[in-house]
């Protein structure tokens, strides 16, 4: 059997409910190495594959955020503590974190486009002496879908963390609107800083666009792509975006290389 | 030097060459197509069939592994296998998929299909059909052995040592290969980069159903969907690569439903431009052979090499 189809079982430490039918795993994965940004093809036996990125950065541990939206990923939310996930990966590139180096790194993130960037994140807490601190703008639907609270109360002690919710509830005193509004009220500016970008296609145009007159150069930017990647390892041609195929030359990729094609 | 082998010679040699194995060649059924024969009568040596060599190293569904439970295990290694009748147009379409799925992440399946396949061309007298422009393709001509008619005879021109091995007995021929391509219309141009924009490709635009006809008979169309299928137990299976088509709408779906290539337009023009330019820019050459299957079992007949010839 080829070896790249080969996937390792690893056994789920903690499991825990993010909002409805979002959950957060927590694997125990001694070894295994892997880059904010990447990817894993998770395998529900009898099922299939989905494709899920890595939402953490840790030796010897990894956590990735599920949404029940799928077959599989449906069949993969019904497990628990104990049980095992199946494994194969990591692919793709990667947040190049060294090269964020001496910046401080602004996280966009909307919906369950936080599960990328919160690698990001854990990776610059992991470092706090190469970076310049990080910043937060991040956008829900609703309250009630607010993902990662815990981290972002333990965020909220040590740097800006900026949320905005799309429709606003009862108990929710913050700012309502899109994260690229939320944005444009700010007074970020471009010195020294890395902007990393994970959500909807119109939430990362839109947040460009915003970007961009606030100064901020395209290769400050790295855009997280999301794509349905069948194979992981640039065959099966789902996730191909013009040239790039996004499971081997991205997801993450710096903008200026991919603004040609962003809008396919 | 080729070789030069007697037309009554075939049967006996193709038998020989495909001992312990199987061998397959262009037969009408309910049409031309390619499958496993037992006698060189069987043969017809005109025309193309529909369907290229592909489904014999990327099967339409394809196992590649089987699962017990959560238990991976391998599946049987496809036997050796000698096709003949293939034309260049399917032969060389070979060297692009080995360059999708023997460099990065080699896949082990069609490393050992490939291996275990002798390959005899059979060279086109005249062009297969009037879509054609294989000669304009710029393929050096992969086989490992290459069999022109020269009335009672074959004139074998030997591609590699896979093929040399075979033909140590036939007597040497006389004369030197000739063209081995067709006549054919020419794609004269192979860049076309500066024409991504709708307005060049309006009147195809209007014409394409999205039926993935192209796609499926394409000999270098390598797009796939991998689901896993279940025996009656519902826990025991197999992994299956099933042919699939970026013309289909549901081909960019994501998790939520957004589907990234949603209008039409755009799924012409991603199979258009892999072919002619994405694969060049990765590669350095197309991923198309100029066969000419997509615009003839094209209901619309869209002739988009014809529209690349037009572009301005």
């Amino acid at each position: 059997m080829t070896k790249t189809l080969e996937t390792k079982p690893y056994v789920i430490e903690s499991k825990q409910k993010e909002c409805e039918g979002i959950y957060l795993f927590r694997l125990k994965t001694p070894g295994l190495k892997y880059l904010p940004g990447q990817f894993f093809q998770v395998w529900a036996p009898a099922i299939g594959e989905a494709p899920i990125s890595v939402a953490s950065f840790e030796d010897d541990y990894l956590e990735m955020l599920i949404r029940d939206v799928g077959d599989v990923t449906k069949a993969l939310c019904k497990l628990n503590k104990g049980d095992k996930l199946h494994l194969r990966g990591p692919y793709g590139t990667g947040y190049p974190m060294q090269w964020f180096e001496n910046n401080q790194v602004i996280i966009i993130g909307g919906g369950t486009g936080v599960a990328p960037v919160r690698g990001v994140a854990k990776y610059v807490q992991a470092n706090p002496e190469k970076y310049k601190g990080l910043e937060f703008f991040f956008g829900f639907r609703c309250p009630k879908d607010i993902l990662m609270k815990q981290d972002i109360k333990e965020w909220q002690k040590e740097c800006k963390v900026n949320l905005t919710v799309d429709k606003k509830e009862k108990g929710w005193n913050g700012p309502v609107g899109f994260v690229p509004q939320l944005l444009e009220k700010s007074t970020i500016d471009n010195k020294q800083k890395i902007v990393a970008l994970c959500g909807p296609p119109v939430m990362i145009n839109k947040c460009i666009e915003v970007l961009k007159t606030k100064g901020f150069n395209e290769d400050q930017l790295y855009v997280s792509l999301e794509r349905h990647m069948k194979c992981g390892t640039g065959k099966c041609g789902h996730c191909m975006v013009q040239e790039k195929y996004v499971c081997c030359d991205g997801p993450v990729f710096r903008y200026d290389k991919i603004k040609h094609i962003i809008d396919e | 030097m080729g070789k030069r082998l007697e037309k009554e010679g075939l049967d006996k040699f193709l038998k020989n060459s495909s001992k312990g194995g199987i061998l397959v060649g262009p037969v009408i059924t309910d049409m031309l197509r390619f499958q496993e024969i037992e006698d060189a009568g069987e043969i017809c040596f005109e025309g193309n069939p529909t369907f290229g060599i592909k489904k014999f190293f990327v099967p339409p569904k394809n196992p590649i592994l089987k699962f017990k439970g959560a238990k991976l295990l391998g599946v049987e290694t496809p036997k050796k296998t000698v096709i003949f009748g293939a034309r260049l147009c399917d032969t060389n379409s070979l060297l692009k998929t080995d360059q999708l799925y023997l460099n990065d992440y080699p896949d082990e399946d069609y490393k050992t299909r490939r291996e275990n396949t002798v390959l005899m061309a059979l060279a086109c007298s005249e062009s297969c059909n009037e879509y054609a422009f294989c000669k304009s393709m710029n393929d050096i001509g992969h086989y490992d052995l290459l069999f022109v008619d020269k009335g009672d005879y074959f004139y074998v021109d030997i591609g590699t040592e896979k093929g040399q091995r075979l033909v140590k007995n036939l007597k040497d021929a006389q004369e030197t290969l000739p063209d081995i391509y067709p006549s054919t219309r020419a794609l004269n141009k192979h860049n076309i980069r500066a024409y991504l924009d709708e307005k060049h490709w309006h009147k195809d635009r209007q014409n394409c159903l999205s039926c993935s006809r192209c796609s499926m008979v394409c000999p270098n169309c390598l797009c796939f969907d991998v689901t896993d299928v279940v025996d009656i137990t519902l826990k025991n299976g197999e992994r299956v690569r099933k042919w699939d088509s970026c013309q289909l709408k549901n081909f960019t779906t994501v998790a939520g439903g957004h589907v990234f290539r949603e209008a039409r337009f755009n799924r012409f023009r991603h199979f258009v431009f892999h072919k002619i330019q994405y694969f060049a820019e990765k590669y350095g050459s197309h991923m198309c052979t100029g066969c000419g299957r997509c615009i003839k079992h094209c209901p619309k007949t869209i002739d988009w090499p014809k529209t690349i010839n037009e572009l301005k």
